[in-house]
């Protein structure tokens, strides 16, 4: 045996019996301990401080609340003495339902405590309310903030997005922690309705998609059934203007370019077509033509007159002119230079024989009222006629092609670029959806995306940041690509991309989901009027009914739906749903609003069309409204009921909760809230009773709180509320009472 | 220390030099097996505790090599299985990945099936097909049994060079990068090259080529079959020329974009 | 003192348990120590006296006993391991994630007997070229040389099967990739040449137990992985140190 033999005996043995140490010391350094150990300290120190606060306090105290102080100061010893006496271990939220485990509690010890927030991370309580609607226990961690739950450590649970380039893709976690900026796209993957409560970012990004019409191309999770959102390109060829139309398929927003940034107007985006392209794709659209069906207008329209009628049925509740206006019509700025002056005066008198579907009412005018607009609109706004575009005189000079290959590469074009997506167009329903599927758009892997140019060295590999860019700017990340450039601004893009990610396609349990795609606004919490439908709870836009007979044939002319929900469908431009109207306001109110409809908060612009309906049409709607849509929820006898004690006391509630900062009385307060000047005159008792007690349920975007009122502080206000009363019509509505059996108003 | 020293000198020169150990060493040695041997016997040790230290020597130092580098390293683990999402490129553990980089060159059925099955019978034959006594117990091989070694080196050569190459050198859609380089960079596809070879040029090519590779060393190199005789002589020839041929068509492949030597409607080589 | 010492001593080695755990006394004495050898079961594995040439380092570079000391250690690391692992597509990937952040040790298990196995087949390459380059495998010596052939083969299979274990994406797309190989295999793989048989009754499909790789071919590889492998490993093992001593024991030069 040679020395150097026991040399190495001993050296490899006192190496190993080192490195058996470590491995020791290793193990027990694990990094949860110092940070579990830490967040306790903190959280006993914090306890004790406010234990001390509320001990002095109760020392100052007397009675009832030196008992309630007492009281809090107990539970605190009590919390104090579990938080002492809990071991130091792994903390783990086992959640079945998603079978999911979340260890983020280990370290993240006193998420819990609300007295720790603001401490430094991981020790600092959750902010705000989220726990309080969604307990610990319940969602955990990670279905809302992403990472790595099973994770004990800071970087495999994966709190920093990492993403190592080059050959070692280890990334053991689907998802990494979302960044503040995203985080609300975590909301939307339980709540499935297009308007999230406390996450404006996410329901501003879906209400994007809806008004881009990305689900015109793509298939979209909540966006499964949508109407096409253009209008339609069927007699297109007697419509418009052949020079307009190649400007507007080379470059949508040069014809409505002053309206600002983002998608504001001129939602057609641009596809950056060649000019032979958007010859022939002028071609094939202008082939649909309809001569027949329009007449020439009668000339000598008085523009006065004309004018006149336009700001009297207000117009521009719907369309722009001079930038202000609405975005549901078109601008009608430059409409000169888009329509012919036959097709807008056959357009006013046959609206909707042109387009079905448009949202625009079909008025009653005489031939003399529609020349009188559409003088006022050519005088008004006549613009000398466009020159085609830069560059398209060549290119029609130099296309040698004849006009059947033209249609026929137009056509190509227009199911190429998945124009169906958005434009009906006869002969063309069975196309669109030409761009790829969106849903379970965050687990798509970065892999398989078209990066293009992009160095992605540069910029995080990431699905988010590819959607970013590609509205941004499509051609840089596939010069090739049919996506079309929307004009979008940087945070309007970010917001889509926010929204897209909310569909991870992960497994969530239905008694997880909020589920609901009729409209904007959750389901309506009140039973649908209407016969056998009532008490029906429709769950998707199609199951709800059509309204019957002629109250639907109205609706349909003046297009009602439009702008309010009417049978639980319709558009949310006005907050007021007329499911309820009959049980809301006053007969006799609403017989004189059809006249002459106003605003009912002084900040808002009129935007109520006078729809100048025929005597017997107001009549109409008001007793079917009086006879059908009500609400059984609400009392209608409740005003005869009101007594002149309760209104006075009314009165003192009504100053005592301070309800003039938002409310107009006697011509003062605040601007935020419908002016209560005239109410007694405008809403029943029993409604406002109803709407008090409980804002939400029958407004379901109202911002008027709830104030937890009593039945009978509720009584009171609405007795108040009821004598606020046109003092000069008070005469004639008590006559009209009398009349009635006088079971209304107060 | 002094102490220590002399303690361990006493200890080896009592053992290595003590003559009635010599005797009884012989005694206890299997007499019979001389003759199979051939060679004189060596001078012998006792296992304990001269073996038994070194063995236990080494075994810590592996001990030692382990935990340090299960301290270090951590084993890797991905996202969890996930069947629709193939990653780019997808690559066998690291002692497959020759087989896996021969598939550039071969249809699998050649590559992940009949080339691991001749090495290993090819390994198996070894023994019955090497008639050279020489170069046992020593390192000296290339000396006394050039033939052996050089074909041995040189298989062991190619099948970590394959290995190497595959695993460090591949990236996405099985493209060349350098372990350097990131996998991001684009790589335009170069064009495989779909070259084929007639049939009966294919055919004649391997028949040639398996005809001289048998033939000319019978002529040529006389007392190299003569040592082996003729079943020895076709078997080592077989497996050689097998070999050759596997690792002969990375070039043609690459220089001449060959894609098949032979192309049937049944199988292609 | 020291005499004191040498009393208790003498008092402990004469016990009863004592003498019938050790049959000879301390390994001071040559008849001791060769006591020891041929009474221990480790190391009677080996002959009473070893040539001295055998026990230059530079000879073996004890990469045999390497690769024998790397299957002890993955047989006990596994073992271990085993008692956290189910082999089942619910489980699998989320215990191996159990290992990881919530088993005392459990990473450390696991990377040793990841970085073993690695390890192991290795040495047990390097083990067949220095048996090759030291001419050890000629007669008596051929057969021995077809076992340890078989053994690196089963080493493969050994690393290969525990590969898809832990249930990743590496797992997954490497034994897809190892696996689709036996699609090709003439005959009785589907897609080979002069196939017979459908994806569905083919070699790949009893590799795997389905057509692609699932439950079934995890809890076949884990079978495999912990017990068909082992116990053929084991055996061979036997045969091949077996082999060695009635071979005449470690080669020398002629």
């Amino acid at each position: 045996m040679s020395f150097a033999n026991y040399v190495w005996f001993a050296g490899v043995g006192t190496a190993l019996v080192l490195s058996i140490g470590v491995l020791f010391i290793h193990e027990y350094l694990r990094v949860w301990k110092d940070h579990q150990a830490i967040a306790k300290r903190l959280q006993l120190k914090s306890l004790e401080s406010r234990m001390d606060a509320l001990a002095s306090e109760a020392n100052r105290a007397e009675g009832e609340k030196k008992k309630r102080l007492e009281e809090r100061r107990r539970v605190l010893s009590m919390v104090y003495a579990q938080v002492k006496a809990s071991p130091r271990q792994i903390q783990q939220i086992q959640l079945e339902d998603f079978k999911k485990v979340d260890r983020c509690t280990t370290c993240h010890f006193t998420v819990e405590d609300k007295g720790m927030v603001g401490q430094p991370q991981p020790y600092g309580g959750h902010p705000g309310a989220f726990l309080d609607w969604h307990e610990v226990q319940d969602f955990g961690c990670t279905i809302c903030h992403e990472g790595q739950g099973l994770s004990t450590d800071y970087m495999q649970a994966a709190h920093k997005a990492i993403r190592i380039h080059g050959s070692e893709r280890e990334r053991p976690w689907p998802r990494g922690v979302q960044t503040k900026y995203l985080l609300q796209s975590s909301c939307g993957k339980c709540h499935l309705t297009k308007d999230v409560p406390y996450a404006p970012l996410l329901t501003k990004g879906r209400g994007l998609i809806e008004k881009a019409g990305c689900y015109g191309c793509h298939q979209i999770r909540l966006y499964e059934d949508q109407e096409k959102i253009a209008p339609t390109l069927d007699r297109l060829g007697s419509k418009v203007d052949r020079t307009w139309l190649l400007h507007w398929l080379n470059d949508p927003r040069e014809y409505a370019p002053a309206t600002g940034e983002g998608l504001v107007r001129s939602r057609m985006p641009r596809f950056d077509l060649a000019k032979e392209d958007i010859l022939c794709l002028a071609e094939f659209l202008m082939s649909s033509k309809d001569e027949q069906s329009q007449e020439e207008p009668p000339s000598g329209g008085n523009p006065e007159r004309g004018g006149l009628l336009f700001r009297e049925i207000r117009c521009v509740t719907c369309h722009t002119v001079g930038n202000k206006g609405g975005y549901i019509g078109p601008e009608l700025e430059q409409i000169t230079t888009k329509v012919s002056r036959k097709w807008a005066y056959n357009w006013l008198i046959n609206t909707h024989y042109f387009n079905p579907k448009t949202k625009m009412p079909q008025f009653d005018f005489t031939q003399e009222q529609a020349v009188d607009v559409v003088d006022h609109l050519w005088e008004e706004y006549g613009i000398d006629p466009l020159k085609p575009p830069e560059g398209f005189q060549e290119a029609e000079e130099a296309l040698k092609l004849s006009t059947e290959e033209r249609l026929t590469r137009g056509k190509k074009l227009f199911s190429d670029k998945g124009c169906a997506g958005c434009h009906p167009r006869s002969g063309t329903e069975h196309e669109g959806k030409t761009g790829r599927p969106l849903e379970k758009f965050a687990q798509m892997d970065e892999e398989t995306l078209d990066w293009g140019k992009i160095d992605r060295f540069k910029i995080e590999p990431y699905v988010g940041n590819w959607v970013y860019m590609r509205l941004l700017n499509p051609r840089d990340l596939a010069p090739e690509g049919k996506m079309p450039h929307f004009a979008l601004t940087e945070a309007e893009a970010a917001l889509v991309a926010l929204a897209l990610l909310s569909d991870t396609g992960d497994k969530i349990p239905p008694k997880y989901l909020v589920e609901d795609k009729s409209s904007r606004y959750p389901r309506p919490p009140y039973p649908l009027p209407y016969g056998g439908v009532q008490g029906v709870e429709a769950q998707t836009a199609k199951e709800y009914p059509e309204p019957p007979g002629e109250f639907g044939r109205l609706v349909d002319r003046y297009r009602c739906r439009s702008c309010h929900v009417v049978f639980g469908k319709g558009g949310w431009v006005s907050t007021q749903p007329l499911d309820m109207e009959g049980s809301q306001v006053q007969e006799e109110w609403l017989r004189h609003y059809f006249d002459m409809p106003y605003s009912l908060r002084p900040i808002l612009k009129e935007r109520m069309l006078n729809l100048k309906m025929d005597p017997e049409e107001p009549k109409f709607f008001t007793e079917f409204f009086k006879a059908v849509s009500l609400d059984n929820s609400i009392s209608p006898t409740l005003g005869s009921s009101l007594t002149v004690e309760e209104a006075q006391r009314g009165k003192g509630l009504f100053v005592k909760k301070g309800c003039r900062a938002c409310h107009i009385v006697e011509g003062r307060g605040g601007f935020v809230g419908a002016a209560l000047d005239k109410v007694g005159d405008r809403l029943t008792a029993g409604w406002t009773y109803a709407f008090l007690k409980d804002p939400q349920r029958y407004k379901p975007c109202a911002i008027q709180p709830d104030y937890g009122l009593t039945d009978q502080e509720a009584r009171e206000l609405t007795a108040y509320l009821m004598t606020l009363k046109d003092k000069g019509r008070v005469e004639k509505v008590s006559e009209h009472q009398q009349g009635r059996g006088g079971h209304e108003g107060g | 220390m002094q102490e220590l020293k002399t303690k361990s000198k006493k200890v080896v020169s009592r053992e290595t030099g003590v003559p009635s150990a010599k005797a009884r060493l012989e005694a206890l040695s299997a007499k019979g097996r001389e003759g199979e041997e051939g060679g004189p016997e060596p001078d012998k040790l006792l296992t304990f505790p001269h073996l038994v230290l070194k063995e236990f020597i080494a075994l810590m130092l592996m001990s030692l090599l382990l935990i340090i580098v299960s301290i270090v390293l951590n084993a890797p683990l991905e996202e969890e299985a996930n069947p629709s999402k193939t990653p780019n490129p997808s690559k066998a553990p690291w002692y497959f990945c020759g087989l896996q980089e021969m598939l550039v060159y071969f249809d699998p059925w050649i590559a992940g099936v009949v080339a691991p099955t001749l090495i290993i019978i090819g390994l198996c034959v070894i023994p019955y097909v090497d008639r050279n006594p020489r170069g046992i117990g020593g390192w000296s091989g290339i000396k006394h049994r050039p033939f052996a070694v050089t074909i041995f080196s040189i298989g062991v050569f190619a099948w970590f060079a394959l290995i190497i190459f595959g695993y460090m050198f591949r990236g996405p859609a099985w493209l060349v990068y350098m372990p350097w380089e990131s996998w991001d960079v684009h790589k335009p596809i170069l064009s495989p090259g779909g070259l084929v070879v007639p049939l009966y040029v294919g055919v004649t090519a391997i028949a040639v080529y398996f005809g001289l590779g048998m033939g000319l060393p019978v002529i040529f190199v006389r007392r190299f079959y003569q040592t082996l005789g003729p079943a020895r002589y076709f078997v080592t020839m077989f497996f050689v020329l097998c070999m050759f041929g596997f690792l002969a068509k990375i070039p043609l492949r690459l220089l001449f974009s060959i894609k098949y030597i032979i192309k049937t409607t049944w199988f292609s080589i | 003192m020291e005499e004191k010492l040498k009393r208790a001593k003498d008092k402990v080695v004469h016990t009863q348990v004592w003498r019938s755990l050790f049959r000879q006394g301390w390994p001071t004495t040559e008849r001791n120590r060769v006591l020891t050898t041929i009474n221990t079961l480790l190391l009677h594995l080996h002959p009473i006296k070893v040539k001295t040439h055998a026990l230059k380092i530079r000879y073996t570079f004890c990469l045999g006993g390497a690769t024998l000391f790397m299957f002890v250690i993955e047989t006990i690391t596994g073992l271990l391991l085993m008692y956290y692992y189910r082999p089942t597509l619910e489980y699998a990937y989320q215990d191996m994630k159990d290992l990881e952040f919530t088993v005392t040790f459990g990473l450390f298990l696991r990377n040793m007997h990841r970085w073993a196995a690695h390890l192991m087949v290795l040495t047990v390459i390097l083990h067949m070229c220095r048996v090759f380059y030291t001419g050890s495998y000629k007669p008596p010596r051929e057969f021995n040389w077809v076992i340890g052939v078989q053994l690196l083969v089963i080493t493969l299979l050994l690393s290969f099967t525990g590969y898809l274990l832990p249930w990743d994406q590496l797992a997954y797309w490497a034994v897809t990739v190892g696996t689709n190989m036996a699609k090709s295999t003439p005959i009785i793989g589907a897609e080979g040449p002069f196939a017979v048989l459908p994806a569905n009754t083919d070699i790949c499909f009893y590799l795997r137990g389905s057509e692609d790789i699932s439950g079934n071919t995890l809890l076949r590889f884990y079978v495999l992985h912990c017990i068909f492998l082992p116990l053929s490993a084991s055996a061979l093992m036997g045969v091949h140190f077996w082999r060695i001593r009635k071979d005449g024991g470690i080669s020398w030069p002629l």
